[in-house]
């Protein structure tokens, strides 16, 4: 039986298994956060991840609701993480003037009025966008700089 | 079996012995605990409640915990002893400094809680915290709301993961998706081999942690580089129970237990949190040595924990559900757009130049976006280019404004809870060469090209151990016709966006015949194959692949014959109900034995209801000079 077992997994792997590397480093447009995780590793629903449960990823508190001042907000960890980690998924909601991605950027925010909001960024596309080579920090600023003023 | 028996031994430790050190060590802290009645202690150890805080499960005479990290035992016999562990706990509750974060009230506020509830009030009151102050700061950060079962459905054409896999979210009081934490088991390692990880995996060679992360990695993990749509299914855990999920998730950070891939996997694992989360639930117990990602999710359902579901298209989908809208001219030149600069310039143009409406520009701007980011996430465009393009096409995408939500057509396909069950057993009649024939056959696991599609995908089959037996009737006697250890079929059509391989792999043991004589013998087998296929009309796809094929067995003159082929055939799903599959194939074996072997291969199933079909399959068959036909009519139960 381990023997059939280990035969039956040696020609899954072999026949399943490929390596898929991307070069994409640093934090901008077009970075991934999962690299070559197409191969038999994420199949088995085994995925390695990053973040054991502790403090540390427990601590990625969502703020308090109404109790924050915007200032704050646009200075919250859990902006930059977003937006860090959203790029292209918040880029084309941005150029879209909706989506799934402005919505969660319009809670962390706590943007009264979504619509609103969502079209001055859709206006300003390009001013928040500016090249490729745009950070996350970047964005967030000019993002702040069309809302706030 | 020696782990099982040491289990034992060690759960025979004389009870009294366990009584006596807790005599004495309660002696010394306090004289209360004394008063509490042994037997009552005993009883409260076999509540269910307790073995699901400690994860027992049954062994042939004891109980043994899944959980392998001794840090979350309190008592050395922990992991075999619910009883002695028991002891510890409340012991452990009743000692110590409660402002050290490793005191065992904070480790264990699920613990905690349930004791406080089933001890009387004299034993509570010693305890030396009223509750577990690290984690109901974490509790009240994090301000837990809804919670969802998420099951990723399977990679494009890549049957192997239909296992899938599942996670639960825990949403914020942002009450945004995106937003939710995602509690998720998994092995650790960084092994990148897939043949080690797989055995390993097997075998337990790796520990298995919960980990969590922001929701929004997991959709960009699953839905945006796998492309594997996702179902979310909400639960209807109240406030309770899921505070009740969050005390024991606190209790399992950092503890470890071997990950077995068929049996202690990730979906096994959840469902540890739900059986915490609503007392009186028992879902662990209904599974013991075949965990499947969607049997637990059938199970979580028929135990009353789902309220509704919602279905997340994954970027293939929405690529396939944007084009279907476009005429093919400009599904064409938005699949240009992404290859070069200049392409990209040029739909622009003709986007500017041409009279389309601006439903049809922001349609063809739209595919050329997703269709960038695929091609990035799969590695065929740079970073620096992909970037460049990206934000061109966007910016002309802002000038357009939004779209209503019915913009996009929004077909939903059946939810995987809908398929079939995982195991089939037939039992049938028919002819194998001229001679009459009972047939018997038992798969244990999962879904073959014949079986209903509903919440599975035309053309995908993974099947693991599937065998069938013959009796026959002439000579009286039972004989394997064919056992295979494993099955897979890949069949995904090519269309203009998406062009992957179609392919299939499989071993096991087959009948073949013998050369000279009309004998039948059990050889091993290996095949694969490789090739394309397409969509011919909604509900059919036509496929044609390369071969290669070994059979082993000592009937033949070297042993062995290797060699290899072709097979064509059409696939149909023509309503819910029937499905048919042609199929040609022609081997030339050229290493050990000579030999051609051309097959001819009917099937035809009707789905008599949701749990039966029937099945008829015809076979003609030439091997070795010979030719011979092979019948067969079999009722199939899905259990």
């Amino acid at each position: 039986m381990k023997k059939t077992i280990i035969a039956t997994s040696l020609i899954l792997a072999t026949s399943l298994a490929y390596a898929d590397k991307q070069d994409n480093v640093g934090i901008g447009l077009g970075t991934l956060i999962f690299e070559g995780h197409d191969g038999l590793v994420s199949q088995v629903c085994a995925a390695t991840s990053n973040g054991l449960l502790g403090n540390q990823t427990f601590a990625i508190t969502s703020g308090t609701l109404g109790a924050e001042k915007p200032d704050k907000l646009w200075a919250s960890k859990q902006l930059n993480d977003f937006v860090e980690e959203n790029m292209d998924s918040l880029a084309q909601d941005v150029a879209q003037g909706q989506g799934e991605s402005l919505e969660a950027l319009c809670s962390i925010l706590q943007v009264d009025n979504p619509d609103a909001f969502n079209a001055s960024l859709q206006e300003n596309f390009d001013q928040i966008y500016t090249s490729g080579t745009v950070t996350h920090q970047d964005v967030i600023s000019n993002m702040k700089r069309i809302i706030v003023g | 079996m020696h782990v099982l028996r040491q289990g034992c031994r060690q759960c025979a430790t004389p009870f009294f012995l366990l009584l006596l050190s807790l005599q004495i060590d309660a002696a010394e802290s306090s004289n209360e605990l004394q008063t509490l009645p042994v037997p009552a202690i005993k009883v409260l150890a076999e509540n269910p409640y307790w073995h699901s805080l400690l994860h027992y499960k049954k062994t042939w005479l004891s109980c043994k915990s899944t959980i392998d990290d001794p840090d979350f035992f309190l008592s050395d016999s922990g992991q075999v002893d619910p009883v002695t562990e028991l002891i510890h706990t409340i012991q452990s509750f009743s000692n110590g400094d409660p402002t050290d974060p490793k005191h065992p009230i904070n480790r264990f506020p699920a613990r905690l809680h349930w004791l406080q509830q089933q001890l009387p009030k004299h034993i509570v009151a010693q305890f030396v915290a009223p509750q577990s102050a690290p984690f109901e700061a974490t509790y009240d950060a994090i301000a837990p709301g809804a919670a969802s079962l998420i099951f990723p459905t399977q990679y494009m054409n890549n049957p192997a993961s239909l296992f899938g896999h599942s996670l639960i979210n825990i949403e914020g009081q942002q009450n945004q998706k995106l937003l939710a934490y995602s509690i998720n088991y998994s092995a650790i390692t960084n092994e990148t081999n897939g043949v080690v990880f797989a055995v390993k995996g097997i075998f337990g060679k790796y520990q298995g942690r919960f980990s969590i992360d922001p929701y929004y990695q997991k959709v960009q993990q699953y839905s945006d580089i796998s492309m594997r749509d996702i179902w979310e299914y909400r639960l209807n855990l109240n406030k309770e129970e899921v505070y009740n999920l969050m005390r024991h998730l606190w209790e399992l950070q950092e503890m470890y237990s071997y990950y077995y891939f068929f049996n202690e996997n990730c979906s096994y694992n959840l469902l540890f949190l739900l059986d915490v989360a609503r007392p009186g639930s028992q879902l662990v117990a209904q599974f013991n040595h075949w965990v499947i990602p969607i049997d637990t999710i059938k199970a979580i359902r028929t135990d009353g924990f789902i309220a509704d579901e919602t279905y997340r298209p994954s970027r293939s989908t929405k690529i396939k559900r944007i084009a279907a809208t476009l005429p093919t001219e400009l599904q064409v030149q938005s699949m240009a757009a992404i290859e070069s600069d200049e392409a990209c310039i040029a739909l622009l143009k003709t986007l500017e130049s041409s009279k389309e409406s601006n439903e049809t520009k922001i349609r063809a701007l739209d595919l050329a976006s997703e269709l960038l980011q695929m091609h990035h996430a799969d590695g065929t465009i740079r970073k620096d280019r992909y970037a460049e393009r990206f934000l061109t096409i966007l910016k002309q995408r802002a000038k357009l404004g939004t779209v209503a939500d019915d913009f996009y057509p929004k077909s939903i396909p059946s939810p995987p809870h809908e398929g079939h069950d995982s195991s089939r057993f037939g039992w049938g009649a028919g002819h194998y060469d001229g001679e009459s024939v009972i047939s018997l056959s038992l798969r244990p696991a999962y879904h073959d090209l014949m079986d209903p599609s509903t919440g599975y995908t035309l053309g995908s089959a993974i099947e693991f151990l599937n065998g069938t037996f013959y009796y026959y009737t002439d000579a009286q006697k039972w004989e394997l016709r064919h056992l295979d250890f494993v099955r897979i079929h890949s069949l995904s059509p090519i269309d203009t966006f998406f062009k992957s391989n179609s392919w299939h792999v499989s071993t096991g043991l087959t009948t073949i015949k013998d050369k000279d004589r009309d004998a039948r013998h059990t050889a091993f087998y290996f095949e694969s194959g490789i090739g394309l296929s397409l969509s011919v009309c909604k509900h059919s796809i036509a496929y044609a692949l390369a071969e290669s094929a070994a059979y082993l067995n000592r009937s033949l003159d070297s042993g062995h014959m290797i060699g290899g082929g072709a097979s064509i055939g059409l696939l149909s799903e023509w309503t819910p109900h029937w499905r048919s599959q042609l199929e040609l194939r022609h081997h030339e074996y050229f290493l050990g034995d000579y030999n051609h072997r051309t097959e001819c291969n009917l099937k035809l199933a009707y789905s008599l209801s949701e749990r039966s079909a029937l099945k008829l399959s015809w076979g003609h068959s030439r091997a070795f000079e010979q030719s011979w036909n092979e019948f067969n009519c079999q009722f199939q139960l899905f259990y």
